[in-house]
């Protein structure tokens, strides 16, 4: 006996203007809806999901807010709400689900969820169950956290790729929920229940020893190990649930920071560059000091070959008034010396010579002599004024230093511009935020490091109260008093039941992995168009790798081969799970080429025994899903367009 | 008597230019900037030109601390009866003349350099 | 019990009484069935499963007591 579904009625729901039904037959077959995209296959889907749950689904796994599920039109002509009934068999009976989404009293135009209530309640067999009985039956019907291998969409195979790896929050979550289906939580639970009716019964004991006075010491020592036991364990408990919070708030953050990758690397590159910019700052205003030196000396450099210019002007004047001073100063000196000889060369100077000399040479006056003595010595005074200004340095020099300067100018302005085009590209980030989550990131590892070092030291207290415990029993067990003997029969039973739950637990784990990984393999072998694949081997985690038949596996694999994978799961998980219930596939073939199609086409029906497939022609081919399912097509269904935001379901079927 | 000027100053249509120059970072002050305008003006060849109503910016004890540059320029210019009077009117026609190369050059070190 | 839940019990129940057997012989296999089945009831509070299986347990002790 399975859950079988039997009618879906929509009302309003998505695209699904109206009232509408699809009929589900209830011989086993595969019900096929074809649907071009957008055309409200996922939302068929989705009307399962909340007829379930109460959940819709967006773009990826976010949940979708109801307010936005109710059909368009309706809406927009003042129509709001939406509902959703299933008609299913299951273990015999027969259910109606109903659930809807009314617009509350007062609203008119709705905005968000808090303007809709939510009705819903479950007919048995055409009585109407009690809210709590309501959710006790479904939680056993289908519960949630494994609706995801019966509500089967390929768009959402990260979830699958999940499996693979234990380490993430979704995977453990995940293989837990298999578990859960595959029956391991009976035996989990009554170890849990054997392991604290065996520490009730040491307590029991360590009383009754306390009651007689040959064991009265055991018996207080005993009664003090197992209250500081009792703490401990608490503390444990309270520990690993930090741990777990911790872990899955690090999931989310990793998660987050994953997506803010791209953003952290550009704020590092800008954080980066500004430092860059600093130094470069730096060593412009040092530059610039240089250049301020070298130009306030710099009109002097203008003005050194003018003054060159003039200075050699300038001696040679100095030159000839030297000159001519110096002749006047001899002619002089003759005059006043007549007749002696020449000083220069000691001879006599002839009269005729004399008159020669006084016609020729130009006597200077007194006064002439004067002026000419200041001419010369204001001369002497310019000369040395420009000497000062004759060797100011070169215009080289000068063109090196603002060279220089520019280059500092040109690589800061090039830094600058990288980092307001860094700018634009950060313009809507949230820095904060995300400096924010780095931090978080960062505090939560460090709390995961304390809290399991915390573990790890309380485990060790744990451990050697075990020890002190188990010493001190052994001493009692040694005397004998009536009540005492009862009491430890009692515990012994209840230790060696919870040994023996305990080890079971690990046994069945690992016979159920085996027989879903050769159940997914005999699957996989059938839907495979690789003959050298030899199976599917599972991990820890119900996670999936395909074999090769030289033994090795093939760790990366396509979108496409993903789908066979999950499939095959799902396929094993219903031949071992006291779960069975109908596969509903959203574009199931998307990513597969046609032989894979064809095989799965013709695999599906001895998978489960009701299939619902939501497809577009391309993906399967009506002809193609005739051929292969012949006798087992139960029911062919079509998405018809009457607008952009009304679907209508047809029969294609008779 | 020296009639000579006693302050330098600055043409109004000139202030700007000259705070222009001094903006570009190169030199350390307007003071700077100025002595090198007039020097900018001598190398290319000006001798004397003719501004009337300037704003007084600097004595001349800021200008030419030693008198140096007063030897200089009578040195240069023989016939100045008046250098400090020559200083100034050389220095707003160096800022003018520079003013108007950067008008159509625009680049600084171009307008200064390439042109001496 | 639906259909499947009677066969995964089964599955369950086999595989704890081949570990009784192998290794907890001296352990009673109606006892360790009983406490199975106590266990496979989902809708159970902890609370009653540990009353359900101490009973089974004392009323297995006191008949051996006799």
């Amino acid at each position: 006996m399975m859950l079988q579904i039997k009618a879906l009625h929509l009302e309003n729901f998505g695209p699904f203007k109206g009232k509408q039904v699809i009929k589900f037959s209830l011989e086993d077959g595969v019900t096929i809806i074809y649907g071009e995209n957008m055309r409200g296959k996922t939302s068929l889907l989705n009307a399962i999901r909340f007829v379930f749950f109460g959940k819709v689904i967006g773009r990826g796994t976010k949940s979708m807010p109801l307010h936005k599920v109710g059909n368009w039109e309706e809406a927009s002509a003042g129509r709001h709400g939406f509902m959703v009934r299933l008609d299913f068999d299951d273990g015999g009976h027969n259910y109606e689900l109903t659930r809807r989404c009314v617009l509350k009293n007062g609203v008119s135009s709705p905005s968000s969820d808090d303007d809709y209530g939510i009705e819903h309640y479950l007919k048995k067999d055409g009585d109407v169950l009690g809210p709590q009985q309501a959710q006790a039956e479904l939680k056993r019907i289908l519960p949630e956290q494994i609706s995801r291998f019966f509500l089967f969409d390929g768009e959402l195979l990260q979830e699958y790729e999940d499996l693979l790896s234990n380490e993430t929050d979704m995977g453990r979550r995940i293989s837990e929920a298999i578990e859960r289906i595959l029956g391991v939580p009976i035996l989990t639970s009554a170890r849990a229940t054997l392991h604290h009716l065996k520490e009730k019964s040491e307590h029991r004991e360590a009383t009754a020893a306390q009651g007689d006075q040959k064991t009265r010491e055991f018996g207080n020592q005993l009664a003090d190990l197992h209250a500081q036991r009792t703490e401990l364990g608490k503390e444990i408990e309270r520990l690993e649930g930090d741990l777990d919070k911790a872990r899955s708030q690090k999931a989310s953050l990793e998660e987050a920071m994953k997506k803010k990758e791209r953003v952290a690397a550009l704020l590092e590159k800008r954080d980066t560059i500004d430092k860059l910019l600093k130094q470069i700052e730096l060593k412009r205003i040092a530059k610039e000091a240089e250049v301020q030196r070298a130009m306030s000396n710099a009109w002097c450099t203008l003005l050194s070959e003018p003054v060159r210019a003039v200075g050699k002007s300038l001696r040679e004047r100095e030159s000839e008034l030297q000159t001519e001073l110096m002749r006047a100063d001899v002619l002089k000196s003759l005059q006043v010396n007549a007749g002696a000889p020449c000083p220069a060369c000691m001879q006599e100077v002839s009269l005729e010579a004399q008159e020669r000399l006084q016609a020729s040479l130009h006597c200077l006056s007194g006064t002439e002599r004067a002026k000419k003595d200041v001419e010369l010595s204001n001369l002497r005074r310019k000369i040395a004024a420009l000497q000062q200004y004759e060797d100011s340095g070169h215009e080289g020099v000068l063109k090196i230093l603002w060279d220089g300067l520019e280059e500092i100018l040109i690589d800061y302005s090039a830094k600058r511009s990288e980092r307001d085009e860094i700018d634009k590209q950060l313009e809507n980030v949230d820095e904060e935020a995300l400096r924010k989550t780095k931090f978080d990131f960062e505090s939560v590892i460090r709390q995961i490091d304390v809290i399991e070092k915390g573990i790890a030291k309380t485990r060790a207290a744990l451990d050697e109260n075990n020890a002190d415990t188990e010493a001190i029993q052994k001493r009692l067990n040694k005397l004998s008093t009536g009540t005492v003997d009862s009491e430890r029969k009692r515990r012994q039973l209840f230790s060696e039941l919870h040994s023996l739950f305990k080890e079971a637990v690990g046994a069945y784990r690992e016979q159920l992995r085996k027989r879903v990984e050769a159940d997914a393999s005999t699957h996989f072998k059938a839907l495979t168009t690789e003959p050298e694949y030899a199976g599917l081997q599972i991990n820890g985690s119900y996670g999936l790798t395909i074999l090769h038949r030289d033994g090795s596996l093939i760790p990366v694999r396509s979108a496409g081969a993903e789908h066979v994978v999950a499939l095959c799961l799902m396929g094993a998980l219903q031949n071992n799970a006291p779960l069975r219930g109908p596969i509903v596939i959203d574009s199931p073939f998307g990513r597969l080429d046609r032989n894979h199609t064809r095989n799965i086409v013709r695999a599906l029906p001895t998978m489960t025994k009701q299939v619902v497939l939501l497809v577009y022609d391309d993906e399967l081919p009506p002809d193609l899903a005739r051929s292969e399912l012949k006798g087992k097509l139960r029911g062919e269904w079509m998405l018809e367009r009457v607008s952009a935001r009304h679907t209508n379901l047809a029969s294609l079927k008779a | 008597m020296n009639f000579d000027k006693k302050t330098i100053g600055i043409a109004a249509s000139n202030a700007s230019i000259l705070a222009n120059i001094a903006s570009t970072g190169r030199f350390a002050s307007e003071l700077d900037a100025a002595k090198f305008a007039m020097a900018y003006a001598i190398k290319g060849g000006a001798t004397f030109g003719s501004f009337d109503s300037v704003d007084t910016k600097w004595n001349v004890g800021s200008f030419d601390p030693d008198g140096s540059m007063r030897a200089l320029l009578e040195a240069l210019f023989p016939d100045a009866a008046e250098p400090y009077r020559l200083a100034e009117s050389l220095m707003n026609e160096g800022i003018r003349r520079i003013g108007e190369t950067l008008g159509h050059n625009g680049d600084f070190y171009e307008a200064i350099f390439s042109s001496t | 019990m639906t259909a499947n839940e009677e066969s995964q019990f089964q599955a369950l129940l086999e595989t704890v009484e081949r570990l009784r057997s192998e290794r907890f012989s001296s352990l009673d296999a109606a006892l360790v069935k009983e406490i199975l089945w106590v266990h496979s009831n989902n809708a159970a509070e902890p609370a009653d499963l540990s009353r359900g299986v101490e009973m089974a347990v004392d009323r297995f002790l006191n008949v051996e007591g006799e």
